[in-house]
């Protein structure tokens, strides 16, 4: 068996360790409960999947806590000024792109280090999502027959919904999504001379350019991978309608993101990104979610001690084959 | 590729740059010649070779100052970027090029493949297909290790067989201009004929080669290989700064 397919046993098992739990130990009807776990994962996975491809070329983006609050805020703000569904997803879905490459090409050409440009972009992003949430409230006020919000605006946090001609059926089935974007990406990986090299890049970055690899273009294509997966996982979080939405959405889904990636089998230090362990990943981490309501023991702390353990696990692990072994 | 007032400079500390390493005016690389570049050590002739890669300033930092007349009569301004060259049709292979063990051999070879195949002599699509052929062939014969697949790991074979997979890598896309830096260093008498088959193979789709080595019998043998093929050989060396071509002297 290879290492992946060893990764991907272990986190089914995993997965289905922690659906027995629900089954067997609340009492959750079978069939339901590994929906509920599968709905609640679908949504990250883009997210996931564009985080883990940024580290597997050797860089990090911490921009997807501020970029995944304000894509949801443009769809809102969009919506509420009348605008057409199509135009206004495309619209933010080009705005992502254009942000991922403005991260890129300054952290990859100009060398700004993308720690701190991230976390600067993470704060500006957040702080406008925020900015928009305040006018949509004013606007609310004003006009109450445009205020999509619910509740009312002045009672407490305000948790908003897009109209209901911007459930665009493929955005309201995130499962479709995630397959979709999992199988293409695998098969990305595994064919594509263009996802070898983004590879190469993060397992030797010198190396990669003494070949000819063009090092400064993989790098802006991986934080473009990572905001348009930001701005996906928002578009089908805020399509699905869970509760509806607020600015404070995206705190903390940055790390969220990387924990998902890294137990997902991406490596730290780059060369390795493995798209369908991401999604098994996702489903393990999220898994616990619908067992808050069925299982006296797992409440938000258990869960956050079982993901913490799997992480250091696989942190040991992934620093244990770096030493001596090839392999990333 | 031409030359035309190449100069470099290396940085030093505190942010300054030292004297110019080499100081062209200007220097042909004519098609479908192979050159033979020797120089004293230190006469800049690695670094020489990784300014016209591109690979330099880039890693490095320093000054570069000029342009390269490339191999599609696009002119450059120094310093240029390793892919740029690459797209112009620019391979090489530097002494000691790190590889990618934990991918496979054939991952490694196929890395640099260029946009679009290109045609060996016979007319033939240079197509992957085509490559791992000759890649299989070559694992065959490697000396000094176990027969491999394609889909081993690089890092499963012997420093000599890296080597050859790495001067496969540069020569088998069929890249016009192949600058090679002491490819042959170290390498047994099995595997550094491996190497030469696999140059004289490219040299015939008329490719113009620059080649550096210390090992006289390198030179030796470019010189009765490019003489019994028909093709041009010239000496170059690298001294006091310039490239002269030594090739009508006696």
């Amino acid at each position: 068996m290879t290492d992946q397919g060893l990764r991907s046993t272990v986190l089914l098992l995993l997965a289905v360790a922690v659906w027995a739990v629900g089954v067997v130990g609340g009492g959750a009807d079978p069939a339901d409960l590994l929906g509920a776990m599968v709905g609640t994962a679908a949504p990250l996975v883009p997210l996931a999947l564009g985080l883990g491809l940024v580290l597997a070329i050797g860089d990090l983006d911490l921009s997807v806590a501020g970029s995944f609050s304000l894509f949801g805020m443009l769809l809102l703000t969009l919506a509420s000024a009348g605008w057409s569904p199509g135009l206004t997803y495309s619209c933010v879905l080009v705005l992502s792109v254009l942000l991922g490459l403005f991260q890129g090409m300054l952290v990859a050409r100009v060398r700004v280090s993308a720690l701190v440009l991230t976390l600067a972009m993470s704060m500006i992003l957040g702080g406008i999502a925020i900015l928009l949430d305040s006018n949509l409230s004013v606007a609310a006020a004003a006009s109450p027959d445009r205020c999509v919000a619910l509740p009312c605006p002045g009672d407490g946090p305000v948790r908003r919904t897009l109209p209901e001609d911007f459930r665009i059926p493929l955005f309201g089935s995130p499962l479709l999504w995630a397959t979709v974007l999992v199988g293409g990406s695998e098969w990305w990986r595994r064919k594509s001379l263009w996802a070898l090299q983004h590879l190469a890049i993060g397992y030797d970055r010198r190396a990669a350019t003494l070949a000819g690899l063009s090092v400064v273009r993989l790098r802006v294509s991986g934080f473009v991978a990572s905001s348009v997966g930001s701005f996906l996982s928002s578009a089908l979080l805020i399509s699905a309608q869970r509760g509806g939405w607020t600015p404070s959405m995206g705190v903390g889904i940055e790390l969220k993101g990387i924990a998902i990636a890294v137990i997902g089998g991406t490596s730290i230090s780059g060369g390795r990104f493995e798209p369908r362990n991401i999604a098994l990943a996702a489903a393990v981490w999220m898994a616990l979610d619908p067992l808050q309501a069925l299982v006296e023991w797992v409440h938000p702390q258990t869960q956050q001690i079982f993901v913490g353990t799997v992480l250091a696990i696989v942190a040991v692990l992934q620093t244990r084959r770096g030493i001596g072994l090839n392999e990333p | 590729m031409e030359l035309k007032g190449v100069r470099f400079r290396y940085p030093t500390f505190g942010g300054q740059h030292g004297p110019d390493i080499f100081d062209i005016q200007g220097f042909p690389f004519a098609p479908g010649c192979c050159y033979s570049l020797r120089g004293s050590n230190m006469s800049g002739k690695s670094t020489l070779l990784r300014l016209m890669s591109g690979t330099i300033p880039a890693l490095t930092g320093g000054v570069a100052a000029g342009s390269l007349l490339g191999p599609n009569h696009e002119t450059r301004r120094l310093p240029v970027a390793g892919p740029t060259m690459r797209e112009s049709g620019v391979a090489t292979v530097h002494q000691g090029d790190p590889l990618f063990p934990h991918m496979s051999i054939w991952d490694n070879v196929r890395l640099t493949r260029p946009h679009g195949a290109r045609l060996d002599p016979h007319g033939a699509r240079l197509d992957q297909k085509a490559v791992k052929t000759k890649l299989e062939l070559i694992l065959e014969r490697l000396s000094g290790d176990e027969p491999r697949r394609a889909e081993n790991p690089l890092g499963t074979l012997s420093g000599g067989g890296q080597a050859v997979i790495r001067m496969l890598r540069a020569v088998g896309w069929g890249y016009s201009l192949l600058l090679l830096d002491e490819p042959t260093t170290y390498l047994d008498a099995g595997n550094r004929s491996l190497c030469f088959e696999l140059l004289w193979d490219s040299w015939t789709r008329g490719a113009t080669v620059v080649f550096v080595s210390h090992h006289e019998p390198d030179h030796a043998e470019l010189r009765e290989g490019a003489v019994s093929r028909g093709f041009r050989y010239h000496e170059i060396d690298l001294a006091d700064k310039q490239l002269l071509d030594r090739s009508g002297e006696a």
